[in-house]
């Protein structure tokens, strides 16, 4: 387990990590990309631009295959040290628009959460029983106290939840603005490749270089069988009482999210960190194509960058497909 | 554009006719992913499309203890995907590419 959220809230965690946390990697009965010792690059902590009360220190620490090694601790805020507030998530009202709203994915497609997104959920998923706003005040019913968001932002939402769209606010987890729930991570200082791949399963994946922790996949059948949205912002990052915000895509510049700049030479630029220690890109590179030689992993070498992971497309609820290297316990 | 799950029938029409657009929807189960895994093995081939018709090809990894889609070919968009049809079309094969 090599994460620790300092954030204290023993029966909800339980609940809620079975769907957005915990950390055991398997390993996967696959051939990964072969990477020579040329091919490894360190961790540069310089990427990093964490926030308040956040830090990165050298520890000692025992890898995935037992072997002692020696990692960076990183603790991070939980907000995004590039922004200055978070969301907007549910509209409010049938009519609200997308600059006004978050977003959903579904399929792999990322989509505008508007107004009229919300009042044709019955017709997107072909169920009559979605009815997320009042009919007769068009108002859409919001998750708008920490009880209700406690009761909803879990795998088993609270009945009287059902049909309702889901967001929490940091505030509730947080007294001082521009930060959230700390947690903190261990990354091997130097990534070392495992002889097989390692499942993410529920694992987090990995940190941004503004403080955000890249999760697992978020359980949209547990969600949708609510009947409801776990709304995110444009950034696909939403607040849960035990990871607060955090996200589940990677979509860089649009709306409210910054943009990550391109690589020199055109690559895909990185934004975070894996829990192995390679870094994780942008899907496109500036002309908007994707690699084409991605490993089960995501993951792939060049001259340049050594080995390095590519995230999925923002509505994917996903960034990488398993762990190339050793993770820390 | 929203279309909801009775828009298969158009869309099979449309396909069909090799004439769909990239607007048509087709269905929207929000576990295609995850579905299309179901009886496969980790690291398995797996393939599934979108409601925007767009093909994922990638293989079968393990999230919440279950296997998903994770793709690591480059999205195969329904506009290209058309293209190759219609080619296919004027060289007389039915079978629809990528």
């Amino acid at each position: 387990m090599n994460k620790v959220t300092t954030f204290a809230m023993p029966i909800l965690s339980v609940l809620i990590i079975a769907a957005c946390g915990g950390t055991v990697v398997e390993t996967v009965d696959d051939t990964t990309t072969s990477i020579t010792d040329d091919d490894v690059q360190a961790v540069d902590t310089s990427k990093f631009e964490l926030g308040t009360s956040s830090s990165i220190t050298e520890v000692s620490c025992t890898l995935s295959n037992g072997e002692s090694s020696t990692c960076y601790s990183i603790t991070i805020n939980g907000f995004p040290s590039d922004r200055t507030e978070l969301g907007p998530f549910c509209p409010t009202t049938t009519t609200t628009e997308a600059v006004d709203a978050g977003k959903w994915f579904d399929d792999g497609v990322l989509y505008d959460l508007t107004g009229e997104f919300i009042s044709k959920l019955d017709i997107f998923y072909g169920d009559s029983n979605w009815q997320l706003y009042d009919e007769n005040t068009k108002e859409v019913k919001i998750t708008d106290t920490q009880t209700a968001c406690e009761a909803a932002a879990r795998p088993d939402v609270s009945a009287e939840y059902n049909n309702y769209c889901v967001q929490c606010d940091i505030s509730y987890y947080s007294d001082t603005d521009g930060e959230g729930i700390s947690s903190t991570y261990l990354i091997p200082v130097t990534p070392v490749q495992r002889s097989s791949a390692g499942s993410v399963d529920r694992s987090s994946i990995g940190v941004a270089f503004n403080g955000v922790v890249l999760d697992a996949a978020a359980p949209t059948e547990d969600i949708l069988s609510a009947y409801t949205i776990a709304a995110f912002d444009d950034c696909v990052g939403h607040v849960n009482p035990t990871a607060g915000y955090h996200y589940h895509g990677a979509n860089h510049g649009e709306g409210t999210c910054p943009g990550v700049d391109f690589e020199e030479d055109g690559h895909g630029g990185a934004f975070g960190y894996a829990l192995d220690g390679y870094a994780i890109h942008t899907m496109l590179d500036e002309n908007g194509d994707e690699e084409s030689d991605l490993d089960t992993c995501r993951g792939h070498t060049d001259d340049e960058r050594g080995y390095h992971y590519h995230s999925a497309g923002a509505g994917e609820n996903l960034f990488i497909g398993c762990f190339t290297g050793e993770t820390a316990r | 554009m929203i279309i909801g799950k009775s828009s298969k029938h158009l869309v099979g029409i449309l396909l069909i006719s090799f004439t769909f657009s990239a607007q048509a929807h087709e269905s929207h189960t929000h576990s295609a992913p995850w579905q299309v895994c179901e009886s496969k093995k980790v690291t398995e081939a797996c393939e599934y499309t979108n409601g925007e018709m767009d093909i994922y090809k990638g293989t079968c990894q393990v999230f919440n203890s279950a296997l998903m889609c994770v793709r690591n070919q480059p999205i195969v968009h329904a506009e290209s995907s058309t293209e190759s049809t219609e080619k296919n079309v004027s060289g007389n094969t039915a079978t629809k590419v990528n």
